[in-house]
């Protein structure tokens, strides 16, 4: 038994018991994938809008600013919806978390990200504002916060794959 | 040899000192607790071998064992006391102070 092996043996240990399962980036991978979707659905939408509405000359930023856009109600729906599935995913994760491994770090990160679509959906759904031009911040947030949950989730499951290779690679000692 | 270094080699914890339970101390004090399955895989020790040096650390008050079922299914779990971390860091300590003296011989 080698210092090499003692350290190694240390070290897989540590990094197990950071990224096994739910540690592994699931929470934030689910969330960043339910960001996702939701993006998807607000761009195909407002794509749809541009090219329904728009005047010919007017570029989509242009269009965004000036002009008074409501959610259609199926969007609304997705979006009032989304913190509430991402909180039944949460919730199935832990429970396997609890009897694989931790539960995720970030649940709290998680549900703010997830409700951040519905409250600026609500927002939208106000006749007195525009789902414009000053939204288009929300918008980078959004995104930012998709990206940086798809990536973590990322990460840390690679990272926990490699653990786990790590740890399958030991050999049994001669004894 | 010198005296001073003979009476730091015989001053060994030997609970310690045996490669196998080093090995179980280890990677028991990296983290807050360790299932048999896991420790069985990263020590690379045999089940039986494994069983062994952990109930002598445990009558030794270094590892504390958890036995739970999840499920049907037994699991068994070992925790490091506060003084099995203590006995792992003074042996820490020792060799460090050891080991560049009886190089140099």
């Amino acid at each position: 038994m080698d210092r090499d092996r003692l350290a190694h043996m240390e070290d897989v240990t540590r990094r197990y018991g950071k990224y096994r399962p739910c540690g592994a980036g699931l929470g934030v991978l689910w969330g960043g994938l339910l960001l996702g979707v939701l993006g998807v659905l607000l761009l195909q939408w407002t794509q749809h809008e541009y090219a329904a509405s728009a005047v010919p000359s007017q570029t989509l930023w242009r269009f965004l600013r000036d002009t008074p856009l409501t959610p259609p109600g199926w969007l609304q729906i997705a979006a009032t919806v989304s913190p509430f599935i991402g909180w039944l995913g949460l919730l199935a994760i832990a429970a396997w978390a609890v009897v694989w491994g931790r539960r995720s770090r970030d649940q709290l990160l998680v549900m703010f990200a997830v409700s951040v679509p519905s409250l600026y959906l609500m927002l939208a759904t106000d006749p007195n504002t525009n789902l414009a031009a000053g939204d288009l911040i929300i918008f980078g947030t959004y995104f930012f916060l998709m990206m940086w949950l798809l990536l973590q989730g990322v990460m840390r499951f690679s990272r926990f794959l490699k653990v786990r290779a790590d740890l399958a690679a030991i050999q049994p000692v001669d004894e | 040899m010198k005296e001073a270094s003979l009476k730091s080699i015989l001053g060994l914890d030997r609970m310690v000192h045996e490669p196998a339970r080093l090995a179980i101390l280890t990677v028991l004090s990296a983290a807050e607790d360790v299932e048999f399955l896991f420790l069985l895989k990263v020590t690379g020790l045999s089940k039986g071998n494994l069983s062994v040096q952990a109930q002598k650390l445990e009558a030794a008050g270094y590892v504390q064992t958890t036995k739970g079922f999840r499920g049907r299914i037994p699991v068994t779990s070992f925790k490091i006391t506060p003084e099995g971390k203590k006995a792992l860091i003074a042996y820490h300590a020792q060799m460090r102070a050891l080991l560049p003296k009886t190089a140099k011989k």
